[in-house]
């Protein structure tokens, strides 16, 4: 255990580059037929996102939410959970946290901003409480209702908006919030805000509850085999309630974040789906936070190179999503394991050809 | 008054029961298909580009039948031959359907989010005349669609075909018990392989009812849920024909209800939740009773 395998981790980290590569490479003729050149595109694309002071912020920018919902949803994925609801929860969070972001006044600056931070965490976490307690008590699938409850979510938070504390001002959204509760910006001409650091504190988090809580355990220990995590004893229906409501609460802090530091109000409908990013995220970065955190970076380039690679060369935007989705599809696919592993499953068919 | 709105059900629960019953065949075979969104969306999507292109709705219908099968390949390819998660791989055929869509609009038309054209021919309503004599179900099953007459016979042939024919009985034997379905023979494999195919196939349908049945025109991720709650339906109806096709139903019906509030003086956002909130609730009694029942048997797990 103490040595660490060097052949062993290049392997992963190879097979985790390999549908990236793929996917790009099928990205690159969806460009090619849509009469481009892909070669121009994903260069403006890199450039747009990595050269100079202000488009690298802006790529930690994009990733900030990111990484929060990538970890939520790690969280609960570890534990062969489904929580597709973080959008949802997120979409609460981010309500709670702007709730108590206009109506508390007078408040010193930062305490304000712990206060909004907890709403947010509280509201999050009761959300998924609701099909954590139907999986853990009557055995309802999770994915469902945790789907359901997003639409449930965004309608909710869209209604309140529009008529309950519309602010007037000619688009959906709500009173802003004080002054005492914003995350403070880095530099002017870049949105990245205290969120992102909030964002890596949760990572780290994140770590330290996978590798030395008990939580962490019993999580890793549904996720390999539940019948057998019963079997010693863990009451693994509580623990599922648990484990959602942790994530919930982390995808209430993503929508904070986004409250606090970028918009300074609740807006309808703020998210480009940030929820559904992290599962690609946590998928990437195989549950692991140091994984997430890179996975983040790695699509915080895409979604703010993106833009420019659209205004530049002209190739839609919605690429992207193309290009997560081929990456999904070849991330699903355990190549590691060698019971079914691709490899060893071309090694076997090849030793029945010779054995006759 | 009531008549109107049950007649709005059928219309409404039309795409959910096609996906439904197209979901109850990978349901059976024990594969989780989420693609059904997917397969759904990009169904619609065909499906409008070639009533577009062509104008003639039945090229329009094998179109949509056939991008949706391409996804089926992927899904089956992923899932299946490699051995993937089916929710991963379901998930991957979502998003990227979503994005496909989405990019061919652009690149191809132009346009972003909508693509409508008065040389997009829907399907018209099929009016039978002796359908007027029958009081109070006549005007409920009357002037609809005709995907919702096939809906409806596709029904009473998936519940034939899963009862009482060889393949129905190896799907859900590859459902129960894998191994021993492979062990007396069957080719299970196969068996998965078909069943996402019809699934697609009945997904196409599905999403070309939305497309050109109840609109004439195609809105980025117009399926909106409706491939989670065809399974939110299985899972209700546990996996039975007629149970999948009375929550379809009931969640159309709960769709019927929300439209009708909406021209009401009622804030629309606040009425749209209805469907979903009503769908969380359903689940949660149908497992609770279930939870019951298991108890009572004196046995705890399934």
């Amino acid at each position: 255990m103490a040595k660490i395998n060097y052949k062993q981790i290049s392997k992963k980290v190879f097979y985790l580059i390999l549908p990236v590569i793929f996917a790009f490479l099928v990205g690159a003729i969806l460009i090619v037929v849509s009469g481009h050149n892909p070669i121009e595109a994903y260069g403006a694309m890199f450039r747009g996102a990595l050269v100079g002071k202000s488009a690298l912020y802006n790529t930690l920018f994009s990733s900030t939410p990111i990484i929060v919902t990538g970890l939520a949803i790690a969280v609960a994925f570890k534990a062969n959970l489904f929580n597709m609801g973080v959008e949802g929860q997120m979409y609460l969070g981010a309500f709670a946290a702007a709730y108590v972001g206009f109506t508390l006044k007078g408040l010193p600056p930062v305490l304000h901003v712990i206060l909004c931070i907890l709403a947010a965490v509280v509201v999050g976490g009761l959300f998924a409480l609701i099909p954590g307690v139907l999986k853990g008590r009557f055995n309802v699938n999770e994915m469902v209702v945790t789907i359901m409850l997003n639409y449930v979510a965004i309608l909710l938070t869209d209604y309140l908006t529009n008529f309950v504390f519309y602010s007037g001002e000619g688009y959906a959204a709500t009173y802003p919030i004080e002054q005492s509760a914003y995350l403070p910006r880095f530099m002017k001409t870049s949105q990245l805000n205290w969120a992102f650091i909030i964002a890596l504190i949760m990572a780290c988090i994140v770590y330290y509850i996978f590798k030395y809580t008990r939580l962490g355990f019993e999580i890793k220990a549904i996720g390999h085999n539940v019948s057998f995590a019963e079997a010693t004893g863990m009451n693994t229906r509580n623990k599922a309630i648990v484990i959602m409501v942790v994530s919930g609460m982390l995808a209430g802090i993503a929508g904070a974040g986004e409250v606090l530091g970028v918009h300074h109000r609740f807006i309808a409908g703020f998210s480009p789906g940030y929820g559904w990013d992290g599962m690609t995220i946590a998928l990437l970065g195989k549950n692991n936070p140091i994984g997430i955190l890179i996975a983040a970076l790695f699509f915080g380039i895409l979604k703010n190179g993106g833009s420019t690679m659209e205004l530049m060369v002209g190739v839609p935007r919605s690429l992207i999503s193309i290009i997560q989705g081929l990456i999904i599809f070849f991330l699903a696919v355990d190549y590691l394991n060698t019971e079914f592993g691709f490899m060893s499953r071309l090694k076997l068919m090849f030793r029945r050809k010779v054995r006759g | 008054m009531l008549e109107a709105i049950l007649h709005t059900s059928l219309r409404m629960a039309t795409p959910i029961v096609l996906a439904a019953l197209g979901g109850l065949f990978t349901h059976k075979a024990n594969v989780l298909n989420i693609a059904l969104e997917g397969m759904m969306l990009i169904g619609a999507f065909a499906g409008v580009l070639a009533s577009f292109a062509t104008g003639n709705i039945f090229i329009a219908i094998i179109a949509a039948i056939f991008a949706s099968m391409l996804f089926a390949l992927l899904f089956n390819v992923f899932g299946i031959t490699l051995k993937g998660n089916f929710i991963i791989t379901g998930l991957a055929v979502n998003i990227f359907a979503a994005g496909l869509t989405s990019f061919v609009l652009q690149v191809a038309f132009g346009r972003r989010g909508v693509f409508s054209d008065p040389k997009i021919v829907g399907t018209t309503p099929v009016h039978i005349d002796f359908l007027d004599k029958i009081p109070f179900i006549g005007p409920i099953i009357n002037d609809h669609s005709p995907m919702v007459y096939v809906s409806i016979l596709i029904a009473i042939a998936v519940y034939f075909v899963l009862n009482h024919t060889k393949y129905g009985i190896y799907v859900r034997a590859v459902g129960e018990n894998e191994e021993a379905a492979k062990a007396i023979g069957i080719k299970v494999n196969r068996i998965k392989y078909s069943t996402v195919y019809i699934s697609a196939i009945l997904c196409a349908l599905a999403g070309v009812n939305l497309s050109l049945g109840n609109l004439t025109m195609f809105v980025e991720n117009m399926t909106n849920g409706r491939g989670f709650i065809a399974l939110a339906a299985i899972f209700c109806g546990r996996g039975t024909t007629l149970g999948t096709y009375v929550f379809s139903f009931l969640f159309g019906f709960a769709d019927s209800i929300q439209l009708r509030l909406q021209n009401l003086n009622i804030p629309g956002t606040f009425v749209q939740m209805i469907p979903f909130i009503f769908i969380v609730v359903v689940l949660s009694i149908v497992g609770a009773i279930r939870m019951i029942g298991n108890l009572d048997r004196g046995i705890k797990d399934e």
